[in-house]
């Protein structure tokens, strides 16, 4: 069953407003600059992608007459909410639904209890669901999805679960606000980058952070056919796998993404012939890189299937990341449109894709496959199509 | 591409609380406030993930605890194959997510300074590396993801999971909820919390009378203004003992209704029947 992809908003490091992100990526732009929110000296990096300063979340938010959410990534949901809805009005019913996917959620709550000694009486990662669901009137089933950096993608495969069920549509978002505790995390691991991040280039030495959510209105075809909406893009397939092979690293040969990709298609009833463009998640960690390269040449069978991935210009958003990457292919399919990878310059011959360089090209290929992957071997998949 | 709604069999159990360790048998909720009892007859990690390497506690508890599941199912039917692995899926539930790994983290770097965290550590502050390491040490390929909808954050995974079975879109779903504590063990609220790891084994059954079946499975969401003052604090070892419980009595004939409302708003139920 393909849903309708009706609405789409975000908030990124280039600012609030899809169109905004979508502009900046065509022009081959960056949002990677030096972090601002906290210190990062004695770190491996100095660099992240931050929602700039002059995007007052609050007043973003303000319409909802709801009371303003404590914790950022919540601020950020509802900011990319606000942008997606522009004045359409919700009213509440029980055939809406709402899944959000983070991995960390409303961090700062848990971190300000742990700090006390205590846990917090809620859920802190439920948190920004539950302000979505507020906000849209949603009183269906209302849930977070956390698969590490494909935790979004997972939230957009329950919502066309949900269609299926009975649900006329579904709020999707991703969302994860930049912290320190998770820079630190990632300088631990030693997987940040001091220059910004260049997926598939050969001078690539690891990622760059970045904070940003997307929200995604998704609606059974014929409920959107009957509101008089039309479609942005269909949503015609999901499947996910997760490799085995380490809680960190990937299997190098794929196995767990080329599942997740088999998977997708196989929900849409096509073939990997069929698909014309291909999303990477495009980390720039020399694993992930070359991991993806494999999968796309045993995938496509060596066919030049044109690649995108868009962490060169927003950083790794984690949770948010698969959001916002549907959220730029859905919105450049329409336009028919390729976004570049930014910051790549020289492909790495041992992670060779055939990566849109530069600016923006021309594509009239109507079908995308939306690469996830994350921390412990999870693998998702996502398939779009530009309505006809 | 789905195939034909198919009966949803929970074919094996196995709940840790701080009362005991229960497999396809009725489990205890044990007393509140405290951390799962000691396990002496727990199989040694050494045995059944000898790949690990420090693996954080939340995980060991579910490999050990996964890996009785398996075993209990594969030998409460040995004429019903067991799940293949590579077909099987990984949905468990938690509210608290990480918060054992997030206090050890944010301890490290209180003490040691910003650029010294552990890495170990930081790896388990994601909800999923604990059930992660499960399909490492077991070898599930399936999808694989955490779910949270406040304190029946477990329940509502059974019921997505459920869904999936019964769609076809899954063949076996490990599933169930799990709520560690860390270095704190009281909730803002002044509860303390009350451990618990509860797995059920999930298949699209060919032998439907063998195992009781779930049906009806289905989530809502009232926003707190609406619900009011929801009583039974944090609920999570309540409702997925009452499921278990649920699963492995033979009772009435009719079907039993396992329900939950949370502090947060979100409600979930099923039935189950044998």
């Amino acid at each position: 069953m393909s849903a309708a992809i009706t609405s789409i908003g975000a908030v990124t490091g280039f600012g609030l407003g899809i169109e905004v992100t979508v502009g900046a990526l065509l022009e081959g732009r960056t949002a990677i600059r030096p972090v601002t929110r906290f210190t990062t000296a004695g770190l491996c990096s100095s660099l992240a992608s931050e929602v700039p300063e002059n995007v007052d979340l609050l007043a973003a938010a303000a319409g909802f007459n709801q009371p303003p959410p404590t914790d950022r990534a919540s601020q950020l949901l509802l900011a990319a909410l606000a942008d997606a809805l522009g004045r359409r009005a919700l009213e509440p019913t029980r055939r809406r639904g709402v899944v959000v996917g983070t991995t960390k959620g409303a961090l700062e709550r848990a971190l300000s209890s742990q700090e006390r000694g205590i846990l917090p009486t809620e859920d802190v990662l439920g948190g920004p669901a539950r302000t979505l669901a507020a906000a849209t009137g949603a009183l269906g089933p209302v849930y977070t999805t956390s698969a590490a950096c494909a935790s979004s993608a997972v939230a957009l495969g329950e919502a066309l679960a949900l269609l299926e069920e009975g649900c006329d549509e579904v709020v999707v978002g991703g969302t994860e606000a930049l912290h320190a505790f998770v820079y630190d995390g990632f300088h631990a691991l030693k997987a940040l980058s001091p220059a910004p991040a260049a997926p598939f280039d050969v001078s690539r030495n690891g990622l760059s952070l970045g904070e940003g959510a997307a929200v995604l209105v998704v609606e059974s075809v014929a409920h959107a056919r009957l509101q008089g909406r039309k479609p942005i893009a269909l949503i015609e397939g999901f499947g996910s796998a997760v490799d085995g092979f380490d809680q960190t690293a990937p299997d190098p040969a794929g196995s767990g993404l080329l599942a997740a990709c088999q998977r997708a298609l196989a929900y849409a009833g096509i073939t990997a012939h069929d698909i014309d463009r291909y999303h990477a998640h495009g980390t720039a960690t020399v694993q992930n890189d070359r991991m993806e390269a494999v999968v796309h040449a045993a995938l496509f069978a060596n066919r030049l299937v044109p690649v995108c991935a868009i962490k060169g210009a927003v950083g790794h958003t984690l949770g948010a990341s698969a959001a916002l990457d549907v959220a730029v292919c859905a919105r450049t399919l329409a336009r028919k449109l390729l976004p570049p990878v930014v910051n790549l310059r020289h492909i790495d011959a041992s992670a060779f894709v055939p990566a849109v360089i530069g600016a923006g090209q021309a594509s009239p290929g109507g079908l995308a496959l939306i690469a996830s992957a994350g921390f412990g071997g999870i693998n998702t998949a996502v398939i779009l199509r530009r309505p006809g | 591409m789905r195939a034909r709604k198919r009966p949803v069999a929970v074919t094996a159990t196995a709940v840790w609380t701080p009362g005991g360790v229960w497999v396809n048998a009725r489990p205890n909720a044990g007393s509140a406030g405290g951390a799962l009892a000691a396990w002496p007859d727990a199989p040694p990690l050494s045995v059944v993930h000898p790949k690990a390497r420090r693996p954080h506690r939340e995980a060991t508890v579910l490999v050990q605890l996964a890996h009785v599941l398996l075993m209990a199912r594969a030998a409460a039917d040995p004429t019903a194959p067991p799940p293949n692995p590579a077909q099987t899926d990984l949905l468990l539930g938690t509210a608290r997510g990480s918060a054992a790994a997030d206090g050890e983290f944010l301890r490290d770097l209180r003490e040691r300074g910003s650029g010294f965290g552990s890495p170990s550590t930081f790896v388990y502050t994601l909800s999923t590396a604990a059930p992660a390491e499960v399909a490492i040490a077991l070898g599930l390929r399936g999808s694989l993801a955490t779910l949270t909808a406040g304190g029946i954050s477990g329940l509502s995974a059974v019921v997505r999971a459920a869904r999936r079975v019964r769609c076809g879109e899954s063949r076996a779903c490990i599933t169930g909820g799990v709520e560690l504590a860390g270095p704190a063990h009281h909730l803002a609220s002044g509860e303390q919390l009350r451990e618990v790891a509860a797995l059920f084994l999930l298949e699209s059954s060919p032998f439907p009378s063998a195992w009781p079946r779930l049906s009806d499975a289905e989530l809502g969401f009232e926003p707190v203004a609406t619900v009011g003052n929801v009583a039974g604090g944090d609920c999570a070892t309540e409702t997925l003992v009452a499921l278990a419980i649920a699963c492995v009595e033979r009772g009435e004939p009719h079907p039993v209704e396992v329900s939950a409302h949370s502090r947060e708003g979100h409600w979930a139920r099923l039935s189950v029947q044998w």
